[in-house]
């Protein structure tokens, strides 16, 4: 049992992420990197905790983060190309993303394992495939463009960077909701063992198929404020795999499972990222490949259980 | 006579040309203690499973309550009250005891929050005798112990019909006798069970009435001592000296 | 449509079928022995293609007499990736072993950027033969000739996976590990040296199909999305539900492109592969079993 967990109500994560998008305006002006890298970390916090719903709490290894964080920056930037304002674009970008999620969660989420793995991954190709060919509504592999939320860059950025942050307060809060409630529960109970869940009376298929809708409808969200953010996005851009693993690496970093590992796991990673793009221009995928391979090496379960289990006391 | 509480008609299952179960019926009344015998393979297990709705049959009809239930989900089974263990025990190992109890109590729908489920969850390990386990996880505990807790989840749910899957499987002779006796605690509460066995002392000590399958078929239903006499059963299965312990004659 | 484009296009989807089979063998032999999905396999492929590519281009070695020599290279390396990294995580959960193999892509494809740059290479003329002409049908000749070295070299495998001693011993850790072990067999091993021949297969196929299309390190995607979805048709762990499962697929591929356009042609693709997971997981030949 996390003590943690139980300490940290929702409603504090809420009240700090408000704090934080408060203390937006505050930042000097031209700090132009250190924004860019913080709406970076919040980004990839979104949909690492996201991901954790379900590959983490419920045990499923999905590759799906890619499929509906793009599906969300489509969405968004078109609804915005077409005039929508940003809130409003932000909001059917969720909706949209959810409402792809849930029959398509539910029906896949009846595979386990390496089945499920991929099939999840596959919806990104069918999704770059058909956003691609509907040329006409999403500029195909022409791209898009969307128009920021304002007019100069530097606004973007801060507007960006505050958005970010509220997703990501609103992303923790929720998932530290479920964690602690019932549905937390039944979904640590399907993660360990799924036919005894459904002897305690689970409704397994209603509870992975809700983290799921929940998880996309996080990352479908992150993309549509992605889009708003860059300006410009085309489907090689947002429905790439590497937008699914680099969140499932900043878990495994953190710790699979827990409320907090996914931010501890992206604040690592982004430093370790920086660094090697620094340093490593050409490379630096490659680099990360290697960093990957080293984690699973040497910190299999991640930064928080590690700790815990040295500082368990006997 | 009271409405039985199962009533399975001409259940069938098949796997590729194999007929894993046969053309079975048969009906489980409330407070019976019932015996679920037959050599290995004689489709026992898979009756179990499509019963209590972790596969689906090929032909026939399960009526729990009055109720159709024909391939309903194990889940929702276990909220109308029936309910099964596994031969290999199937804990939440990462979950205390305790926590492996609340969570029958709390999704059987028994309990209105978890905290309520965990107090629950505590009378009924302290009913089962591990209530000082409450704290442990599931891999430290002993097999017997482990089964207990097993049958803890199950009582949790308030079941009216339990089906018990070679629940001695691996005890010893004491820990035999206290499953026994635990056991028939739990039918004094109300609860219908069937027990899937080999054990033919304990089919004795337990059973009134028994099922015999073979073969995916089956070949006899009744009281306990009348089936021990029955030839075809004999043949199949018992032997003499297993009819013999079954009559209580050794 | 006309017999004679039926013929035609069926005709291109059973070629494209055999290098489908090619590419999902290797694949498959992997994921049914190891239970590891090689997230590798598709710059693999690529990769017997710059050898293949190179062989030609420095020293003028037919593409088909360079597959016998890179194959094995290509196999050693892969002896070593399994020895000294998959090896250490193969019990582990799906998620682990899936994040290692994509971590090994992100080394081999972004080291092949790197070396090769993203730039498309082309073999052209690797036999200089006119096509075969069947009827209506036209059959060009470099295809013609790599779909069939493909497929023989495939079903070559099955042949020695079944009659010799080591294959024999694959085959039985891929049925049952545990009795494998009791048995006498080296498990780990024999994780090796199938690791090592799924390389070898994947390097093959990568100079079969260096006759027939563009090279780079950016195909690696699409050839692991033919050997996962070739895989699943046809059935996991069997060289023969590989090369059902890929002549199936180039035939949809190629029905398909005449339906809807080639444009979507992974669309289709996964759409099956879904479709197949949710109604007949082992495919059309395999046994179920293996997550």
């Amino acid at each position: 049992m996390t003590s943690l967990r139980d300490v940290l109500m929702p409603g504090r994560v809420l009240f700090v992420g408000g704090i934080l998008i408060l203390l937006v305006p505050l930042i000097p002006h031209g700090e132009t990197y250190a924004m860019r890298l913080a709406t970076q970390c919040a980004l990839l916090a979104i949909l690492a905790i996201s991901w954790n719903l379900v590959g983490g709490l419920t045990g499923y290894p999905s590759f799906a983060t890619a499929a509906f964080f793009g599906l969300g920056a489509y969405v968004g930037g078109v609804l915005q190309q077409m005039g929508l304002p940003w809130a409003i674009a932000l909001l059917a970008a969720a909706c949209a993303a959810a409402l792809l999620a849930a029959p398509f969660g539910f029906t896949i989420l009846r595979l386990r394992g390496h089945y499920f793995a991929i099939a999840s991954l596959m919806l990104i190709a069918i999704l770059r495939e058909v956003t691609t060919g509907w040329a006409s509504l999403t500029g195909g592999g022409m791209g898009l463009n969307v128009p920021g939320a304002a007019s100069d860059p530097e606004t973007t950025a801060r507007f960006a960077l505050q958005s970010m942050l509220g997703l990501s307060a609103v992303a923790l809060a929720s998932s530290a909701f479920v964690a602690k409630s019932w549905v937390g529960f039944g979904l640590s109970c399907i993660r360990m063992n799924e036919t005894a869940a459904a002897g305690a009376g689970i409704d397994a298929a209603l509870l992975k198929t809700l983290a799921f809708t929940l998880s996309s409808g996080l990352a479908g969200a992150a993309g549509a404020i992605y889009a708003s953010w860059i300006g410009y996005i085309d489907p090689s851009d947002v429905y790439d795999v590497m937008w699914s693993v680099r969140p499932i690496v900043a878990v495994l970093i953190g710790g699979l499972g827990t409320v907090f590992g996914p931010v501890i796991g992206t604040l690592v990673y982004i430093a370790l990222e920086e660094v090697l793009w620094r340093n490593i221009l050409t490379f630096g995928t490659g680099a990360l490949g290697l960093l990957i391979i080293a984690l699973l090496f040497f910190l299999p379960s991640g930064i928080l259980p590690s700790l815990r289990r040295r500082y368990r006391p006997a | 006579m009271s409405a039985p509480l199962l009533r399975v008609e001409g259940l069938s299952r098949r796997f590729a040309g194999l007929k894993a179960v046969e053309d079975v019926s048969f009906e489980i009344l409330p407070g019976e203690i019932t015996g679920l015998i037959g050599s290995n393979g004689a489709g026992k297990t898979t009756l179990v499973n499509l019963v209590t709705g972790h596969l689906k049959p090929t032909a026939g009809r399960v009526h729990f309550l009055g109720r159709d239930v024909t391939g309903s989900r194990p889940h929702r089974l276990q909220r109308l009250g029936l309910l099964r263990t596994f031969q290999v025990v199937q804990p939440f190992g990462e979950f205390t005891a305790r926590d492996n109890v609340a969570a029958s109590a709390f999704f059987s729908g028994k309990a209105h929050d978890l905290s309520a489920a965990r107090q629950a969850a505590e009378e009924v390990l302290e009913r089962l005798g591990i209530g000082r386990l409450a704290n442990q996880l599931p891999p430290s505990m002993t097999l017997a112990n482990r089964k207990r807790l097993e049958l803890a989840r199950a009582v949790a749910a308030r079941p009216k019909l339990l089906f018990l899957d070679e629940v001695n499987a691996g005890l010893n002779s004491s820990e035999i006798d206290e499953v026994l006796h635990l056991l028939r605690a739990i039918a004094n509460g109300g609860v219908a069970i069937v027990v899937i066995e080999h054990l033919m002392r304990v089919v004795r000590g337990l059973c009134r009435r028994l099922i015999v399958m073979h073969q995916g078929k089956l070949i006899a239903d009744g009281a306990t001592e009348i089936v021990a006499e029955d030839p075809e059963v004999m043949s199949a299965y018992l032997g003499a000296r297993g009819a013999a312990l079954l009559r209580g004659q050794v | 449509m006309s017999i004679a484009t039926f013929l035609q296009v069926a005709a291109n989807g059973l070629l494209l079928g055999g290098l489908y089979a090619a590419i999902a063998a290797g694949f498959s032999l992997v994921w049914g022995v190891l239970n590891i999905v090689n997230m590798l396999h598709g710059s693999v492929v690529v990769l017997g293609s710059y050898g293949a590519f190179f062989a030609w281009q420095r020293l003028g070695l037919n593409p088909f007499a360079a597959a016998v020599v890179i194959g094995p290279c290509v196999g050693v390396l892969g002896w070593f990736i399994q020895r000294f990294v998959i090896g250490r995580v193969i019990s582990a959960p799906v998620l682990i072993t899936l994040v290692m193999t994509f971590a090994l892509d992100l080394v081999l494809n972004n080291g092949m950027l790197l070396a090769f740059t993203a730039d498309y290479r082309k073999i052209n003329g690797a036999t200089g033969l006119a096509p075969l002409r069947i009827g209506t049908v036209v059959l060009p000749a470099d295809r013609l000739i790599a779909t069939v070295l493909a497929i023989a070299g495939t079903y070559t495998v099955h042949i020695y996976l079944h009659h010799s001693r080591l294959g024999r011993a694959i085959v039985a850790v891929r049925m049952d590990k545990e009795t494998a072990r009791l048995m006498g067999v080296k498990v780990e091993r024999v994780y090796a040296i199938t690791f090592a021949l799924g390389l070898t297969m994947a390097g093959m196929a990568g100079c079969y199909l260096a006759v027939v299309y563009p090279i780079s390190p950016l195909a690696s995607g699409g050839y692991l999305g033919i050997a996962f979805t070739a895989c699943v048709l046809g059935g996991l762990g069997s060289v023969i539900g590989a090369i059902a499962g890929g002549l199936l697929l180039g035939l949809v591929e190629s029905f398909g492109a005449l339906a809807i356009g080639s444009e979507y042609s992974l669309t289709v693709a996964s759409t099956i592969l879904i479709l197949m997971l949710l109604v007949r997981p082992q495919g059309l030949v395999g046994r179920a079993g293996y997550e």
